[in-house]
């Protein structure tokens, strides 16, 4: 009896300086390498938005989309929720069938930010009509972006303009 | 639970300390053990303390910055409403299109807007001093700020007539593009912010769990060390005491074999060695007096045969002589004869009396108990006195109680103090008294009783008659007895567990009592 308890009050003590042991908080190493993985995933949003909306595939674009984001399409009009807005591109001329239009990006105008789970996204979309082989609307994108459940979506887009200058 | 043969305890019990010391280290030791587990806590608790403030501080840029983020965003979405790009215009074919009036009023809101944000910037709008990683979002917003509500005088001047002309898209598009800029770096401000609180939150979750775990292991290890230190420390002292214990109470039921085993260097230890010393010693008494026991018994036994055969030879011989069996004697010569006879009687019974007395009091007297009959041990000894009382004209009477006969004793014994209690009467009671026997029960005892009419006894001399060769002037004037009758009496009494007294003033006669325990009756 003498034995077990000194041994049990010995074994609490050890668990227990070893559950406290070490901390929670990552190393910079680490914090390095987690802002390069969440760098990429949202640069993976403006990649695949291309390619939806090249490839006219409305659910690659909606999959991009966080379950109550806000998008400003037009003065005064803001559209709340996956589901106005995937009406709005349903309707837009980029998801027209008989559109061919190949959306493109001049990457070094990319700009990304993140901390912790939030970060803001901007692009330039270069629509170029694929049988003209002419440039078509020249618009920009200024996204705020957020990790939910593992995944960078978009919370909400403000519509803008660019131009073709370097 | 026996600690006493654990290695632990007997280190501790070698220690070179005293008692006191070690109980001195031992509640020092155990007080240090409390302050530690109180300064844990304490520290904890400034911990947390802490991260509160830090948290506080957080909270407070937070909703700066976040006041910052909606200022931009509103300017960003004032703007939208104006926007020169291609964006509503590809999204709406036929998007309105303000009037200058519309266009103008839209502008200076926008003016109006963004010429809060810089001043917003400064450490005294803030209401704190912007760390040194956030001050180059600040410096970029307030110079982003300054140039598009430059931008914006422009597009007002050209909207309002000011200025001639429409003004260039560039101007809208470069103010879309600062307002764009604006925004996103407030909302990196705020985002840092929000992502330092949530992750000093989860921070003080983790430092929470680590610290209740270590202050209940810590509590935890420092309760068992203190019930180990004192297990230890109580079983150094007690194993020794009960060892010390059990070789006296061995000692004292006369087993000088072993010596007791404690290892203390303390006091202990000391009283250890002691006990050991004095069972040496005691082991070495014990036998002396063995050995003198047993020549004291030799003695007796030798002195007892050496004695009582010359006086049996006189006693003997003179006993023939008087009864001429050998010749006729004359009167002087029968005379003489019954002198000799008389003192060699006398010298026997002293000699017996002596030996017994020796006997009781070398504890080699030993009883048979056995049941017997109070009743015939009373009657017998009346028998043996009455020729000497009918001769000396002295009644004796018996009155035995019928309820009181068998008693556990040894009937021998009890014969021979009622025959000396009864000759004793018999002797010192004049012509024509009376001696009165009775027995009765009382109190869970027998209680035997001698009353004569005799000259009583002096109160002094009521417990001395009871000592050995002392008698009262009267005995000692008669010079009949040897002294001891009485003093052996109560010896026997004694050995039975019983009680002899006497009761006695002077000039009426005197009670002799003695009891035994009734153990069935």
């Amino acid at each position: 009896m003498r034995r077990v308890l000194i041994g049990g009050a010995l074994g609490v003590l050890a668990v227990s300086l070893a559950a406290c042991g070490g901390s929670s908080s990552k190393s910079a190493s680490e914090q390095a390498m987690q802002r390069g993985a969440d760098l990429w995933s949202i640069d993976q949003i403006e990649k695949n938005f291309h390619k939806a909306t090249s490839k006219k595939d409305i659910d690659l674009m909606m999959r991009l989309w966080a379950s109550n984001a806000t998008f400003t399409t037009k003065p005064g009009q803001t559209l709340t929720g996956k589901q106005q807005i995937r009406r709005f591109w349903l309707a837009a001329p980029a998801f027209q069938p008989d559109n061919r239009w190949v959306s493109d990006t001049a990457a070094y105008k990319i700009r990304i930010t993140v901390n912790g789970d939030r970060g803001t996204l901007h692009f330039e979309c270069h629509y170029i009509d694929s049988k003209t082989r002419k440039l078509g609307p020249v618009t920009a994108a200024d996204q705020q972006v957020a990790r939910i459940n593992g995944s960078w979506l978009i919370t909400d887009m403000v519509g803008g303009s660019a131009t073709l200058t370097p | 639970m026996s600690g006493g043969d654990n290695r632990l305890v007997r280190a501790v019990g070698r220690l070179p300390a005293r008692v006191r010391t070690k109980l001195l280290v031992a509640f020092v030791g155990t007080g240090v053990l409390v302050v530690v587990v109180g300064v844990l806590g304490l520290r904890v608790l400034g911990e947390s303390q802490d991260r509160v403030a830090r948290l506080g501080t957080l909270e407070q840029r937070a909703s700066a910055y976040g006041k910052l983020q909606s200022d931009a965003s509103h300017v960003r979405l004032l703007l939208a409403g104006n926007v020169a790009g291609d964006f509503y215009r590809v999204n709406q074919p036929t998007p309105p299109r303000p009037s200058p009036r519309e266009a103008a009023a839209r502008d200076k809101a926008v003016a109006n807007a963004v010429a809060l944000i810089g001043p917003a910037t400064s450490a005294v709008s803030l209401g704190f001093v912007p760390p040194a990683q956030d001050q180059r979002e600040l410096r970029a917003i307030r110079a982003k700020s300054e140039r598009l509500s430059s931008v914006i005088r422009q597009l007002i001047d050209f909207e309002t007539g000011a200025t001639p002309g429409e003004g260039p898209p560039r101007l809208r598009t470069s103010a879309e593009q600062l307002a764009s800029g604006l925004n996103e770096l407030a909302t990196v401000l705020a985002n840092r912010t929000t992502a330092k609180t949530e992750a000093l939150i989860a921070e003080n979750a983790s430092s929470y769990k680590s610290s209740r775990n270590l202050f209940i292991g810590v509590a935890a290890g420092a309760i068992a060390l203190a019930l180990v230190l004192g297990f230890v420390l109580s079983w150094s002292l007690i194993g020794p005491i009960k060892r010390i214990d059990s070789r006296l109470a061995a000692i004292a039921s006369g087993d000088f074999s072993e010596h007791v085993d404690v290892v203390n260097r303390d006091e202990l230890g000391a009283l250890a060695a002691n006990v050991n010393r004095m069972n040496d010693k005691l082991r070495r008494l014990y036998k002396e007096l063995e050995t003198a026991s047993r020549h004291k018994s030799e003695f007796l036994a030798n002195m007892s045969h050496e004695l009582r055969t010359p006086l049996n030879a006189i006693i003997g011989f003179s006993q023939v002589l008087r009864e001429r069996m050998f010749g006729e004697v004359n009167e002087k010569q029968a005379e003489y004869l019954d002198d000799i006879r008389s003192s060699g009687n006398h010298l026997l019974s002293l000699i017996n009396d002596v030996l017994d007395l020796s006997k009781v009091e070398a504890g080699q007297v030993e009883l048979e108990v056995a049941p017997f009959s109070l009743r015939d041990a009373l009657e017998s000894g009346v028998v043996m006195v009455r020729e000497r009382a009918t001769r000396d004209g002295v009644q004796v009477a018996l009155s035995a109680d019928p309820q009181v006969d068998v008693v556990e004793g040894d009937e021998r014994r009890i014969r021979q103090v009622i025959f000396n209690l009864l000759s004793n009467a018999v002797k010192f009671t004049p012509t024509g008294g009376r001696v009165d026997v009775a027995s009765a029960r009382r109190d869970g005892e027998v209680r035997v009783s001698v009353v004569d009419t005799g000259p009583g006894i002096a109160p002094e001399d009521l417990e001395r008659v009871f000592e050995e060769f002392q008698q009262t002037e009267l005995g000692a004037a008669q010079r009949e007895g040897t002294g001891l009758g009485l003093a052996l009496s109560r010896k026997l009494i004694d050995l039975h567990g019983g009680r002899i007294w006497a009761q006695s003033e002077v000039g009426k006669g005197s009670t002799f009592v003695f009891t035994l325990p009734l153990e069935s009756s």
